[in-house]
């Protein structure tokens, strides 16, 4: 039994869902969908929800994390309902609800909020500057670069970054374990085996690496290089690229800062620089890439933008470029640039860090592949009951 | 042509209003049934008389069919109850002529019945070659 | 007998000729006793034909005639217009159907359609030998008409027959008029109030003289029929004085302190026993409940100028010369706890539901509670698969958006929910569900194996649902009132009007029309005709149109003042009958009655009523009744046609099989084809060029053309000049 709700189509509404109201219930968007299975069919079914206001049931769907957002619902919607941006909203609404904090609800749903939370980061890092900052050398090394170790050691700064880490993993992990009791645990009706556990785990690595299931989306049919030539693959590319990339660069920002921000000016092939490299130009072109994409509103899935969704570009985008900025002034030997532009890159960094991986859009970094991984185990498991009920 | 093939000749009695224009949707559809079927159109099923029945059988008609309105009749109400009696009465006398009584038959055939139609002259042939009264006494070979 | 028969056998460009071997089949009944003509011609239905068929007759002194082309549904009338033009009577043609019952049926199997036309045609040949010549029965009417019932059908069917210069009797049961409509506070789609519609209608009614309406009056009995109804109408009284002064009875009604329950408003609230429906109702007189002011003896003789307690039932007789039913509908009143109802205080029908927000202006209580959560529960007491109410009402889904909708207007903080089984919101009323829909109205989907359970909880009510569009998972709704959307039902009292008219009435209990496509709002009864959802569910405009449709239908039946009528009635055999009374028991018409004919009691028919159904012809004992046109000999001479042997060479059948008849397979073309295409003749042509060289009239030559041109035996090849005619020339 489940109480209808007609608040919640209002709530939803909030974290950017469109004119649900409109849905028919024909279906079409179901069936169009090319990622929509036997065991998880969508998005017709969290539209139903979303009407209906069934709040428990949205937030034991892995459905919303299935959707890689091609958009041929949209398109394919005979009454303009948006199914494809309704799945976006229910994202954001269900990481509003692994997290238990209540902050990433009010971070999605309020702009004075965001900008707020925002803001607060940023001051607290530029006071702890003010106050706590080393000294500002204006000499330059053997090699011509500028002292930032010293303005800022990166001992100290690692240790802010591994306590900022031990915080974020904290609270990501309590969300995937909340996340993990919605949607798993609520399943009382059925038992998985532990063995399952083991065995599904390398889905949740390869997902995560890769994000394959993009490729599920293209149902065209011409060949591999057809596709590569009319740029099917070019969204899944430049979102591994900027994916991959964050990942490079929160690595060694936050796990090994010391050997990353140094002030010896390495040789361009060392790792540290290659990696930089590559990780930035990713960035940057990821960011162009995607925010062209939502300026131009040309494809369905970039035809909307919940406001969320420009921050976390613009902070992106910031920390980009002021890491390139420190990158150069320092390795030009231009000491008081390269001290302010690191003040104002940490400003955004953290705010970024802070914001963006528990509570709001990069979750789904962490959220998507872990979903994927819940479904299959719910999914195996109720095969093996299935073949054990015929069984007996 | 070497058509063996025993067609039972079937009467048919349709209903101006209802049933012959079924049977006339048939045709403008182009559904096929035998043509060995002949139809005869009246205001209403229950105006049919049982010598007419008769006449059709003491004629070398194989089947009588009735197409009737069932209660969509417009005439009356009761257009079922009359025309069943009618059958009765027809069977009543039909044994008496030593003709078996499952050669007639009724059904309510719709203003849009086509296929209806033409599945009940499939079966009503098929119940009619079966008949082992009708191989004896018709002496047709099947 | 008829023994100078002209046969003649359509091709239809080759839908017939196709698979018929008309051709031999003209030939072959040439040879046949009786037969002076037989032809095959391209288009028997074409003018140039008809022209041909009245020729033959007076030339030939044909007296009767035998069409073997389409099915009578088709030309039946074109074929006997033309037997009268040539001054044949129309009883001596017989229609033979050998397109739709054999070329088209049989085309897979050519030589067996072409000897089932054969026996098709002799049967028509000798049915109509065995033809009777008959005259249409000629019946004088009186110009006026019963219009029975005055709710926005009638009211508007009465103007208007009053407009047309009919007399007019409109009775309505009901001390006022309006009928349902006066119950709905606003009217899809624009809004209108139903009152002020009623107000509208009442002020024309008064304005025609030749319009008579009576209230609180019923049928008490009928009799007579098309031209003559004999009807004596009851009326019941409104214990007010004719003569009283208005002043004096609105005082009495401000001092009356007895209540009665509020009939007009479901009992959801009290009216004072000297009462109108509503105030603005109408005619402008009120009626006083003599039981329940029976102790009120001293306020009666205080206000003895206004009332009369001892006015008694009057009963006045009519002559009419049509009756038209305009009745209307009951809603279906839902059994004790069908979802509640009667056990739950809050469970309302729709009807219920909208007097309760007409009577609340500014909020919504109800049992002393606000009401902010509406559930709509739909199709109650219609579309039942096991039930009595097969049909679907039509206009309920409407009328519960437009609620809903209104609803939502009118107060703040409305929830709506709508638990349906389909919405049927056809036509423009699409809108609305567009409306309500968009603006957030939830829609849950239930089936009628597994239909809604309302429960009581605590002070508001829980509605279980499984939601057939969200996997048929179990839904709580939570509703302050329930609304049943009921759906139309035949009148309690259908019944008994049914048998005062004989009106027929359908299995599912609303009165039967003739045929629901063709004859919409008559019925067998000649001259008593329906209009509005008497006859089945109806919304107002429909309602009206069908009303209106029956105005003109008994106007033109009227206007003359005779009215003729098919002769095919039942004949009695006067030296056979003896008087049973076995088929005036069978009458559905009352048309059969006893007479005294010299010695003996014989049976007779009302030829103004009879409808020639032929239910009386098989249950005489001693066969005395016979059909016009359905007589024994006819019948029993067309299976003495299908039988008869048949000689059709086997070379001469045709044996390809062309179901599309894609090309024209005709051994010859009619004679004016043959002229057109000797007159085209390698060259291109107009119309108009054909026409003058052939000296045919031009729009025989279109229609030629035309089907030449379909038969793919010329082709279009531009136009000319002047852009006015397409160029034509012989296909190579």
């Amino acid at each position: 039994m489940a109480i209808v709700n007609p608040d919640f189509i209002q709530d939803i509404r909030e974290f950017g869902a469109d004119d649900l109201s409109a849905c028919f219930n024909c279906g079409n968007c179901t069936a169009t969908c090319s990622l929509s299975d036997q065991y998880n069919s969508f998005p017709r079914k969290m539209i139903r929800y979303s009407i209906l206001g069934l709040e428990d049931e949205i937030q034991a769907s892995v459905d919303p994390w299935l959707c890689y957002y091609c958009g041929d619902c949209s398109s394919s919607c005979p009454r303009q309902a948006d199914p494809g941006n309704l799945m976006m909203a229910v994202r954001r609404y269900l990481v509003a609800s692994y997290d238990w904090t209540g902050l990433s609800k009010k971070l999605y749903t309020s702009k004075v909020w965001e900008i707020g939370v925002i803001g607060f980061i940023s001051l607290a890092v530029l006071f702890l500057f003010i106050f706590f900052h080393g000294a500002m050398p204006t000499e330059l090394t053997s090699q011509g670069g500028v002292q930032l170790n010293t303005f800022a050691p990166s001992r100290i700064i690692e240790l802010v970054d591994w306590s900022v880490a031990g915080f974020l993993s904290f609270f990501l992990l309590s969300n995937i374990l909340n996340m993990y009791f919605k949607i798993v645990r609520t399943r009382k009706d059925l038992k998985i085996p532990f063995k399952l556990y083991l065995t599904e785990f390398y889905q949740l690595i390869v997902h995560f690496l890769t994000q394959r299931n993009f490729s599920k989306c293209d149902t065209e049919k011409v060949s591999f290089m057809t596709k590569v030539r009319n740029g099917n693959y070019t969204y899944w590319l430049i979102h591994f690229l900027l994916m991959s990339s964050y990942v490079i660069l929160f690595t060694m920002i936050v796990g090994f800062l010391g050997w990353f921000q140094t002030d010896i000016v390495h040789p361009w092939y060392f790792p540290q620089r290659i990696l930089g490299y590559y990780s930035t130009i990713g960035l940057l072109i990821g960011i162009i890439y995607f925010s062209a994409l939502r300026f131009k509103r040309e494809n369905e899935k970039s035809k909307k933008s919940h406001f969320t969704d420009w921050t976390f570009l613009l902070l992106l985008f910031l920390t980009a470029t002021t890491g390139i900025l420190v990158h150069f002034f320092r390795v030009n030997g231009m000491p008081m640039a390269t001290y302010y532009t690191y003040v104002v890159h940490l400003m955004v960094l953290f705010p970024m860090l802070i914001v963006e991986v528990p509570f709001s859009k990069w979750s789904h970094l962490a959220y998507r592949p872990y979903a994927i991984y819940f479904s299959n185990l719910i999914n195996k498991a109720s095969e093996l009951a299935v073949v054990k009920k015929s069984k007996s | 042509m070497s058509d063996v093939v025993f067609k039972p000749k079937i009467l048919v009695f349709s209903t101006d209003k209802i049933s012959d224009p079924g049977i006339d949707q048939a045709g403008l559809r182009k559904i096929h049934y035998s043509p060995a079927v002949y139809v005869i159109s009246l205001p209403c099923s229950s105006g049919i008389k049982p010598k007419w029945i008769l006449h059709a059988f003491e004629k070398g008609f194989d089947g009588v069919f009735i197409a009737a309105d069932g209660h969509e009749c417009s005439y009356s109400p009761k257009c079922p109850e009359h025309t069943n009696r009618i059958i009765e009465e027809s069977q009543i006398l039909m044994k008496a002529n030593n003709i078996n009584p499952k050669r007639i038959r009724m059904a309510a055939i719709c203003s849009v019945c086509a296929e209806p139609f033409s599945s009940h002259m499939e079966n009503f042939s098929k119940i009619l070659i079966g008949l082992e009264d009708m191989k004896v006494e018709t002496g047709k070979v099947l | 007998m008829k023994e100078r028969i002209g046969v003649y056998i359509c091709h239809c460009g080759g839908n017939i000729s196709d698979y018929v071997d008309v051709d031999e089949l003209s030939k072959m009944f040439q040879e046949e006793d009786g037969v002076i003509v037989s032809k095959d011609v391209m288009f028997t239905c074409a003018d140039s034909n008809q022209k041909d068929m009245v020729k033959d007759i007076q030339d030939h002194n044909l007296d009767a005639i035998v069409v073997a082309s389409c099915s009578p549904k088709l030309h039946l009338h074109t074929f006997k217009n033309v037997a009268s033009r040539a001054g044949l009577n129309p009883t001596n043609y017989v229609q033979v159907n050998i397109r739709e019952q054999c070329s088209w049926p049989h085309s897979d199997q050519p030589r067996e359609a072409t000897v089932k036309a054969a026996g098709l045609i002799r049967a028509g040949i000798n049915r109509v030998s065995h033809s009777e010549s008959l005259d249409n029965i000629e019946i004088s009417v009186k110009k006026s008409v019963l219009v029975l019932g005055a709710g926005v059908s009638g009211m508007k069917a009465a103007i208007d027959l009053a407009r047309l210069g009919n007399e007019v009797y409109l009775v309505e049961k009901d001390y006022f008029v309006g009928g349902r409509i006066a119950q709905a506070e606003k009217l899809f789609m624009a809004g209108e109030k139903g009152t002020e519609i009623i107000s509208k209608l009442f002020g024309e009614l008064k304005s025609h003289n030749n319009i008579t309406l009576f209230t609180g009056a019923t049928i008490e009995k009928a009799s007579g029929s098309l031209g003559n109804f004999h009807v004596d109408v009851k009326i019941k009284p409104r214990y007010i004085r004719g003569k009283a002064d208005p002043v004096l009875v609105q005082r009495a009604i401000e001092e009356c302190s007895v209540f009665i329950n509020d009939e007009f408003n479901f009992g959801l609230s009290k009216r004072k026993a000297i009462y109108k429906n509503y105030p603005e109702a109408f005619p402008d007189v009120p009626v006083l409940n003599p039981e329940a002011l029976r102790n009120q003896q001293e306020f009666i003789s205080k206000y003895a100028s206004c009332f009369d307690l001892d006015q008694q039932d009057e009963v006045l007789s009519l002559i009419v010369g049509s009756v038209l039913v305009t009745t209307g509908f009951d809603s279906y009143q839902p059994k004790v706890n069908e979802y509640g109802y009667g056990n739950i205080a809050n469970v309302l029908t729709l009807p219920e539901f909208n007097r309760l927000v007409a009577l609340s202006p500014d909020k919504l209580i109800y049992n002393d509670k606000p009401v902010n959560k509406i559930a709509f529960i739909y199709c109650v007491g219609n579309r039942e698969k096991k039930g009595e109410n097969k049909y679907c009402s039509r206009q309920c889904c409407s009328a519960a958006i437009y609620s809903s909708l209104e609803l939502k207007e009118k107060y703040q903080g409305i929830k709506a929910y709508h638990l349906y089984r389909d919405i049927r919101t056809y036509g423009k009323q699409e809108i609305l569900f567009e409306k309500s829909s968009r603006q957030g109205d939830i829609y849950i989907r239930f089936d009628e194996k597994e239909p809604p359970v309302v429960e009581q909880v605590g002070t508001s009510l829980m509605v279980k649902v499984k939601d057939y569009l969200t996997y048929k998972k179990e839904l709580e709704v939570q509703a302050d009132i329930v609304v049943l959307v009921t759906g139309m039902v035949a009148r309690e009292d259908s019944q008994q009007i049914s048998e005062t008219f004989k009106i027929p009435i359908g299995s599912d209990k609303f009165f039967n029309e003739i045929h629901p496509k063709l004859k919409p709002v008559e019925t067998v009864i000649k001259g008593v005709y329906i209009g509005g959802a008497c006859q089945g569910p109806k919304n107002i405009s429909e309602s009206v149109q069908s009303s209106l449709s029956a105005v003109a239908k008994i106007n033109a039946l009227l206007k003359s003042g005779t009215v003729s009528i098919d002769p095919v009635i039942a004949n009695i055999n006067n030296d056979l009958c003896t008087w049973c009374g076995k088929c005036a028991e069978v009458c559905e018409y009352t048309a059969i009655r006893e007479i005294e004919n010299g010695d003996k009691h014989i049976a007779a028919v009302n030829k103004a009523i009879c409808t020639g159904c032929g239910i009386c012809a098989p249950i005489c004992p001693v066969n005395a009744i016979e059909i016009a046109q359905f007589t024994d000999l006819e019948i029993e001479s067309m299976i003495d046609g299908f039988m008869s042997k048949i000689e059709i060479p086997e070379q001469a059948a045709l044996t390809e099989k062309n179901e599309d008849g894609e090309v024209l397979k005709m051994k010859e073309f009619p004679q004016i084809w043959k002229n057109i295409v000797h007159s085209i003749n390698g060259d291109k042509k107009t119309v108009l060029q054909i026409s003058q060289e052939l000296a045919v009239d031009k729009d025989i030559i279109m229609y030629h053309v035309m089907t030449m041109h379909k038969y793919s035996v010329l082709v279009a090849n531009g136009m000319d000049q002047k852009q006015q005619y397409y160029y034509y020339s012989l296909k190579k």
